[in-house]
Order: C-alpha cells, then structure tokens, then sequence
C-alpha cells in the first residue's frame, strides 16, 4: 500500500461516467485483480474524504506505471473527480484491499462466470484479463441500466470474453436484470453446473450480487462478490466499512455473525459468508 | 510517499517541543486521536510513528465487540458522521498481538479504555497495568454510538467523578479523561472529574448528529445518529477547550477537527498542551507526521522558544 500522486493522462467522460487515467511517474505499481484505491484531487481538503475506486487497468510504461479507473458520478467526491484535466494531480491510496481468488477457476476444464452491474464492471476487468492470459474461457454477464451503462463492453469483448448483455430498457441486449440470462444460462448447462465447471464472480449494485448469491447457492456453484461498503480511510483503521460474514456457531452452537472490514478482509468476499440480508 | 522516516533528531540544548503531561515526558504534543489511529501498526507503511509524540489505541473493552450494523459512516459538510459503536479487539488481544510489536517504537502508548459498566473500566485497566509499554490510560467517558454505557458517565458530573476515582485506585498509571461535548453542564463534569483526581484531561469527543437521505427518507446511518468529527466541529471545540482551562488546572489536551499546525496552534492557544488529530489521519495517513513538522517550523520561524510558551496565550483584549 503506497499513498503515491498520480498525473493525469486523460479523464474522458461518457454519460454519467469518467474514465481517468494516472501515470504514476518512475513507479513500478503492482495492483491484483479487485484491488482498488482511494482517490482525492491533490491536497483538497473538502470533500473531506478519499473516494473508493476499483483499479479499471494496469499498464507499466517507460515513464512509470498507468493506472485507469472508471466512476460514476453521484456526488461531491465523484463530482470534483470529473472536473479534474490533463496536468492536474490526484492523490492515490493504492493498491488496496484482497483480490479475487482466482485458483478455483485455474483447475481443470473450468469456465470463469463474471456477472457485471454498471460500474462493477470495472472490478472484473483485470480479472478478465489476467484469466484470458492464462487460456482460462471467461463469459461476461453484463448488465445496466440502458446501453451507455454497459462499462466496458469493447474491452471485455476484445479480450476474447463471451458476452452476454441485459439491460433494464432493453436498449441493448435481452431487456430485464443480467441476473435472468444468468440463471438461464446455468439451468441450460446444468451437467456442467454439477461437474463443479462455473466459477462465479460479481461486482455491481447489492440487489444483483445478492441475487447471484441466492442463484449460486441453490446451484451449488462457487461465488464470490466484492462489496461496496462506505469509507473513510480504506486501510482498516476507521471500521466504519463493515460487511456481516457469518463465522461459524458459538460455543452454545448458535450460528454467529461478525463484522468484516470490506477494505482489509474484502472487497471480495465468498457469496456463501456473506449474510446477504 | 515517504515520510520523516528517521526519528526526530533532539535539537539541543532543548526540543521546542517537548512537553510534559501528567508526569509524562512526550517529544512533542501531537497524538493521534482514538479509533482513527487503529492500534498505530496500521501506519507503519506511511511513516515511522516514532516521529509522534504518542496516539491513543482504539477503545479497548473486556471483550472484543462486535459493533453496530453498516452503514456505520457518512460523510458531512466539513465532517464526518460515525457509529462505529467500539469495535475493538478487545484489551487481552491488544497486549498480546498488538502491544509486543508496538513496543520496538519510540512513541508514548495511551490506552483508550471503554466500558458498559464501572467494572469494565476496571477490569480493562486491571489487564493493562500487568503490560509493559503502555504509558498512561484515557477514559472514554464519552462515546455517543452504543445503546447504554460511556455517555451516560460523561454527561453526569457525579458519575464521571465516580468512574474517574474508581479508575484512580486501580490505575498504576496516569488517567486522563476524555470528556464529552454532548454533557448539558460541560464544566461541572470538568471540576467533578479533577476533584475525583484526573491527571488531565482530553477534549472533545465527536457531537451527536444525525443527516437523512432525502429519497429514502432514512437515516444515513443504520444507528440513526452518529458522532460528527472533522473540521466542521473545530471552533466548537475550541470554545470548549477555552472554557475548560478557564476552570481547571490540570492539562488538557485539546480534540477537534485539527488537521494543521495552524489548527493545532489555536488550541494551545486556548489552553491545551498537546493536540490530538483524528478524522484527518483519514483522509492523509501522514497528517501526524506533517504536524510535527509543521509546529517544528512554527517555532523556528515565529521565534518561540517552546511551543508551553504559547499554550493558553490567547489575548483576550
Ligand atoms: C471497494 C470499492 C470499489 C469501488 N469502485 C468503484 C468504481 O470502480 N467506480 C465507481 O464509480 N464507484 C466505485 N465505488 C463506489 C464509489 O466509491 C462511490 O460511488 C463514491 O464514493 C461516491 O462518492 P460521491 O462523493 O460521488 O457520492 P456521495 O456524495 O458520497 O453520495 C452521493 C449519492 O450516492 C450515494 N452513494 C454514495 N456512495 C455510494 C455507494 N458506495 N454505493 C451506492 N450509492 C452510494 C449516496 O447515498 C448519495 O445518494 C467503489 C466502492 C468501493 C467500496
Ligand atoms: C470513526 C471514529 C471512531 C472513533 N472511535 C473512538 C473511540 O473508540 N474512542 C474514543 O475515545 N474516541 C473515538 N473517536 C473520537 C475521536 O478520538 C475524536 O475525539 C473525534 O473524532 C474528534 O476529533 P477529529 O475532529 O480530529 O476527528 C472516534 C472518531 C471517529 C471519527
Ligand atoms: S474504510 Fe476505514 S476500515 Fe475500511
């Protein structure tokens, strides 16, 4: 974890959206699949705290290392972020947090499932790569509100993912929640399915990964989701970033729950630890 | 970013910033704040924490707590709520996982003691006395985030004095007492708790708040309302920390939206003899470290002497 300053390459915006790029001069940066950082333009004071992003790509360069991420603008923090140009300097906590396991899909004849809402996308991207590079068959579900809501379509697609796309207006791909193909998808393969062939791995609104949970469980597929919680500090001193994990029964043999920073312990959690809610 | 990475070389033949605290020598008054500091291990890979005065520890109760439901922080204008309800590892895990490895660093040690009950306090401070390296306790009499316990001792002069005299008897260290804004009669629990024997005191601990979001119409925080800490609440704590030192004689250590030198200078200015820095720790795990930097260079430049010099200098007229 390094607190390094970034220069700004580009910051294109899209829609809702920014895709901001940062060279981190004479720096080599080592970043996981699911690892993110925390961002704020250089020294602002207000808003007062860094914001969570999910590093988009990596690319080392002759001058250092770039680093994009893809946001979504909501509010203040995301807001001033899009106003930022080439030249400006954004102050970056990175890399951050646990990344996905990708061991379970790297056995066998196995197929790595992503199911993507919006912006989650960006999390699943490095995976994708890292996976494709390894000969590893990657199928993206990927699902938005309307077509400019489907984050990285041409990228997944140009690393050889077999994509599968759902939007809520139907203005690209089958109209409805990407969580529908999905389910299909799995009811259609179910011998694969109990062969233990799909891995699954989520990133997106909390509605849609707790329905992959809930699908993922009833089909006994492995699942991992990586959460989006609040944060102020993001390198586990401020707890305030918690995710309730189940932790086994007590000594009464109660079942037992616990509070699990999302920053340090997660963002990637297994589905079946969670306590969706 | 590397920071300072050697510790602060003593200018001699004094260090501007050296002061003393109830008996306790610290090489200079900066202290990270309690539950923004971790358990000070946390920040080793921004900085060396022996470049700080000391920090106080997380609250530590008899037994690790589990805390309350998420989301437990939203930010504000110029602050933060929170309602973390003292999630801690508990004091056993603090002295044997946490403390062993702090102790390689030249940092003084406060162990920010919570409980739901006078015997909690007691018996977190009954484990601490048998540890080595910690060097003075503070009392969080003031903790606005869980159900029952902590505030109802901070905002009841009587209690707090009971609390503080109980926690005297068993302590075989210095106990400061950290009080809460949220108390109707601030001054009175001050006075209680220097009359109950309180080494010094620290001041203040987040102000109660609540913010809603307007589409759910819920609060932002599961717990509905949170601590409010950050900028937003400075002046307050100034004006508080002021008032304090109008009527105590023990030392205060002044909490509240310090982010700066300059934000720490105003409250010696009012009367406090060191600072401690919390939410900002957040937004720049170095803002300790550049602290002392900062009032390193404040007296060089300013010409004072010792940074005691300025501690209650405020001009009124
Ligand atoms: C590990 C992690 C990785 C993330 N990766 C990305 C990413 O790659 N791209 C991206 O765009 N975002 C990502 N996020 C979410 C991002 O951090 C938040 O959207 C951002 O902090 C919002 O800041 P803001 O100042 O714009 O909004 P705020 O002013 O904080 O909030 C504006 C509105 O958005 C809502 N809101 C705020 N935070 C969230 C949230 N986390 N989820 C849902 N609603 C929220 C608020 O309730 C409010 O209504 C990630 C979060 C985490 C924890
Ligand atoms: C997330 C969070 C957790 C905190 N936990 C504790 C705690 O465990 N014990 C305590 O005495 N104070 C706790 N505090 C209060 C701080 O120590 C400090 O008094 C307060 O935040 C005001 O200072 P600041 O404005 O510099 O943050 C906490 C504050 C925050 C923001
Ligand atoms: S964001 Fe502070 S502990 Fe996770």
């Amino acid at each position: 974890m390094l607190d390094l300053t970034g220069r700004i390459e580009r910051n294109q915006l899209f829609g809702h959206y920014g895709r901001i790029c940062l060279l981190f001069p004479d720096r080599q940066v080592v970043v996981a699949p699911g690892q993110f950082g925390m961002l704020r333009p250089n020294q602002s004071v207000e808003p007062l705290l860094r914001r969570a992003m999910a590093v988009y790509t990596v690319k080392p360069t002759p001058a250092g290392t770039e680093l994009e991420f893809i946001y979504q603008v909501l509010g203040r923090g995301t807001a001033a972020i899009q106003r930022l140009v080439p030249g400006q300097l954004v102050d970056c906590l990175v890399p951050l947090g646990k990344s996905y396991d990708e061991s379970p899909v790297l056995v066998g004849d196995r197929e790595a499932v992503l199911v993507a809402g919006g912006v989650g996308a960006a999390s699943l991207y490095l995976l994708a790569e890292s996976l494709r590079r390894q000969s590893v068959s990657v199928r993206l579900f990927l699902g938005g509100r309307s077509a400019i809501d489907l984050i990285g379509l041409e990228d997944f697609a140009a690393l050889g993912c077999k994509v599968h796309l759902a939007t809520n207006d139907g203005s690209r791909g089958v109209a409805g929640f990407v969580t529908e193909p999905l389910l299909r998808y799995l009811v259609d393969h179910t011998s694969e399915v109990h062969a233990g062939k799909f891995v699954v791995y989520t990133c997106g609104p909390t509605p849609m990964m707790k329905r992959v949970a809930e699908i993922c469980e009833e089909a006994r597929v492995l699942a991992y989701a990586s959460l989006e919680e609040r944060m102020a500090c993001g390198f586990g001193v401020c707890v305030g970033c918690v995710a309730e994990v189940h932790c086994g029964p007590s000594e009464a043999g109660e079942p037992e729950t616990d509070f699990h920073r999302v920053c340090i312990e997660g963002p990637v959690f297994r589905c079946d630890q969670l306590v969706w809610g | 970013m590397t920071f300072a990475q050697s510790p602060t070389e003593l200018q001699p033949p004094t260090n501007p910033l050296e002061v003393e605290i109830c008996g306790i020598r610290f090489k200079n008054p900066v202290l990270p704040a309690s539950g923004t500091f971790g358990y000070g291990l946390e920040f080793l890979p921004f900085f060396d924490i022996s470049h700080l005065g000391g920090f106080c520890t997380k609250g530590l109760s008899p037994k690790p707590l589990k805390g309350n439901p998420p989301p437990r922080i939203a930010e504000t204008a110029g602050g933060m709520l929170n309602a973390i309800g003292l999630q801690n590892v508990g004091v056993r895990n603090f002295i044997e996982e946490k403390l062993p490895k702090l102790r390689a660093y030249d940092t003084k040690i406060i162990a920010n003691v919570f409980g739901y009950s006078l015997d909690d306090y007691l018996e977190v401070i009954t484990a601490l006395n048998d540890a080595e390296g910690v060097a003075a306790y503070e009392l969080n009499v003031s903790c606005p985030n869980v159900k029952q316990g902590g505030t109802q001792f901070g905002n009841d002069p009587k209690l707090a004095a009971e609390v503080t005299e109980a926690a005297k008897k068993k302590a075989t260290r210095p106990v400061i007492v950290k009080l809460s804004p949220n108390a109707g009669d601030l001054l009175g629990v001050a006075r209680a708790v220097e009359s109950a024997g309180a080494d010094a005191v620290s001041l203040i601990n987040t102000i109660v708040g609540m913010s809603i979001d307007i589409y759910s119409h819920r609060p932002r925080l599961a717990f509905a309302t949170g601590g409010l800490s950050g900028p937003a609440i400075k002046p307050i704590a100034v004006r508080m920390v002021y008032e304090v030192s109008q009527v105590l004689s023990i030392p205060r250590i002044g909490i509240g939206g310090i982010a700066t030198a300059q934000d720490a200078i105003e409250f010696f200015l009012a009367g406090a003899t060191a600072v401690q820095i919390g939410t900002a720790n957040y937004a720049d795990p170095c803002a300790a470290a550049k602290l002392v930097d900062g009032l390193e260079a404040y007296c060089r430049t300013q010409k004072v002497a010792r940074i005691t010099d300025v501690v209650g200098a405020v001009k009124l007229k």
